[in-house]
């Protein structure tokens, strides 16, 4: 039996490979173009931040209005003004945002007499590659703010010390904040360079969408493999039972064979992608393993389930298409509703795909 | 041997219903009924695929079981395919398609041809074939002259005489009048009961009784 499956697999082989290369050929070319469809200037905003801003100074919204501006800010995030410090913290907890800024009252007037005011930066647990980056981007301002005031704070205490009048005391704390200032504005511009952002979140959106899309199309692999898998048809799982091979075994062997099939095309997939700027790594090549065993068994098992290989298609398309949206494969999560959003967890497809991703791009 | 006694089938409501059937080695029993009488379900039970859900069945020897859709792979050849279900070595296969069983069968013919490339003749040949092969005492078949030529029917039948003849025991579902005349006892299935008919009497009128 093991050689007459040899066969089949070497026979059927042709058919498995003209269906990959022909939907991930398409599929590839959707991937590669992903972040012109999705990163045009102002297209979306993929992160939201609340923010709390006190009206007591023009500087404030200036300041703000400066930086929401930015190119990278504006095609990356999406800032939500809030009425009170309480409202910003309550949309964090509930997950609306990322993220929070508050703040505090007399903020600007009192980094300028050393009376070290915070920003109060609220943070919920980052879910996507896009939040963690914006929440280290704020950690990282928050953090060299907090210097610079620690920094104005010492020259007031160092002129206090040495017995310098108020004026003489303001002299040197202006001169710390104009070299703070022309410091971070020197850095600014590299770290808020919107071709680096962009190129990067984009750079992330094509792996996911690739490694999202591969598994769909080797989910809807249905469509030729419940040709290949005969344990929906009776008269085999008779005959296996009277040579004395137990239906798990007959399972067994056609489930190894899908595996091996839906392996040698990922091989290809792989030569494929090396041509790309998508730039997949060999070791895919091993890491996927899992991953397709795991997608080869499911195959087998649908194909098993339906007695015809049109029903066993058009069930597996309905029901994968629909898990995979749910799981963010088609669609990013962050343009799903929120209570999509949340139930993405409990998707199984959502940690296929993101052990996927992680397996070929990582 | 085999012995069929009280057998009562069940799917969502019974098929069959105290089944008694003996049959000894060299005879052949015919299962007669219309669509949906148990023929099959009956063949499935012998053939211990099928758990009755009363009665016993004692069965002696290797069974061997065609069924009406046939277990071939269409993108293998009738080698490959007879391949799938045997440990046996090329040249044994080919020694035994060529030998005094299966000769009759004629898949010599057609041994290098991909099932998706043969007529309905060829395929039912090569699934006795296949089943034959792994060398079965008891041959259970499941409408085994159905849409076939005269020259395929008339090889199957022979078939059936001849492995009748060499000791074997042969059950049959069929609606071919042609099958029963080869047959030693010939049972109707009707409403889930299983009784022994005149096989010489024409088949509409068993099944109109």
């Amino acid at each position: 039996m093991i050689k007459a499956s040899i066969k089949r697999i070497l026979h059927f082989f042709p058919y498995v490979a003209a269906y990959f290369l022909a939907l991930v050929v398409a599929a590839m070319a959707f991937a590669f173009f992903a972040e012109n469809v999705l990163f045009k200037d102002g297209a979306f905003s993929m992160v939201h931040v609340a923010f709390y801003m006190p009206s007591d100074n023009q500087l404030n919204s200036v300041g703000f209005s400066f930086i929401s501006h930015m190119n990278s800010i504006e095609n990356s995030i999406t800032f939500d003004e809030c009425d009170d410090p309480e409202e910003v913290r309550e949309m964090v907890d509930e997950g609306d945002v990322v993220a929070g800024l508050i703040i505090p009252d007399n903020f600007l007037s009192g980094i300028y007499y050393g009376n070290n005011p915070e920003i109060e930066v609220v943070f919920k647990s980052a879910e996507t590659f896009d939040e963690q980056v914006v929440k280290d981007i704020m950690l990282v301002l928050a953090n060299d703010l907090g210097i610079g005031q620690a920094c104005t704070q010492t020259v007031y205490s160092f002129c206090d010390e040495i017995g310098l009048d108020d004026q003489a005391s303001e002299d040197f704390a202006s001169d710390i904040r104009s070299r703070e200032l022309e410091f971070a504005m020197d850095r600014i511009g590299g770290i808020f360079d919107y071709e680096t952002i962009d190129s990067i979140t984009a750079y992330t959106l094509t792996q996911r969408v690739t490694g999202a899309v591969l598994v769909y199309i080797y989910l809807l692999s249905v469509f030729v493999f419940s040709y290949f898998c005969k344990g929906s048809n009776p008269a085999f799982i008779a005959r296996a039972k009277l040579s004395g091979i137990h239906p798990a075994a007959f399972f067994g062997i056609e489930g190894a064979s899908v595996f091996f099939m839906m392996y040698a095309s990922f091989v290809l997939v792989v030569a494929g992608l090396k041509f790309t700027k998508i730039g997949v790594s060999y070791a895919a090549l091993y890491r996927m393993i899992p991953v397709l065993i795991i997608i080869a068994l499911m195959v087998t098992l649908v194909s098993y389930l339906f007695r015809s290989p049109v029903t066993a298609a058009y069930v597996s398309f309905s029901v994968f298409t629909v898990m995979m949206y749910l799981a963010g494969g088609l669609m990013p999560l962050e343009f799903l509703p929120k209570f999509l959003q949340e139930s993405a967890p409990y998707n199984p497809f959502k940690y296929i795909i993101d052990i996927t991703v992680g397996a070929m791009f990582s | 041997m085999i012995t069929i006694e009280n057998v009562s089938v069940k799917y969502k409501k019974t098929v069959l219903k105290d089944v008694n059937i003996k049959a000894s080695n060299g005879e052949c029993i015919g299962l007669l009924g219309l669509n949906g009488s148990g023929k099959s379900t009956l063949l499935s039970a012998i053939a211990g695929i099928k758990k009755p859900a009363s009665g016993k069945i004692t069965t002696e020897g290797k069974i061997g079981f065609v069924t009406q859709e046939n277990a071939l792979i269409d993108e293998l050849t009738a080698y490959d395919n007879l391949l799938m279900w045997t440990s046996m070595k090329k040249d044994d296969i080919l020694k035994a398609i060529n030998g005094p069983k299966l000769s009759i069968l004629k898949v010599n013919d057609f041994i290098n041809v991909k099932v998706r490339n043969m007529s309905g003749g060829m395929k039912k040949r090569l699934a006795l074939a296949s089943v034959i092969i792994t060398g079965p005492d008891i041959l259970l078949m499941d409408e085994p002259l159905a849409a076939l030529d005269i020259p395929a029917k008339s090889d199957i039948l022979k078939f059936i005489d001849s492995f009748k003849a060499d000791g074997g025991i042969v059950f049959i579902a069929s609606h071919e009048a042609e099958v029963f005349r080869h047959c030693d006892t010939v049972y109707h299935l009707k409403d889930g009961k299983c009784i022994e008919a005149d096989k010489n009497r024409q088949v509409v009128d068993i099944i109109n009784d």
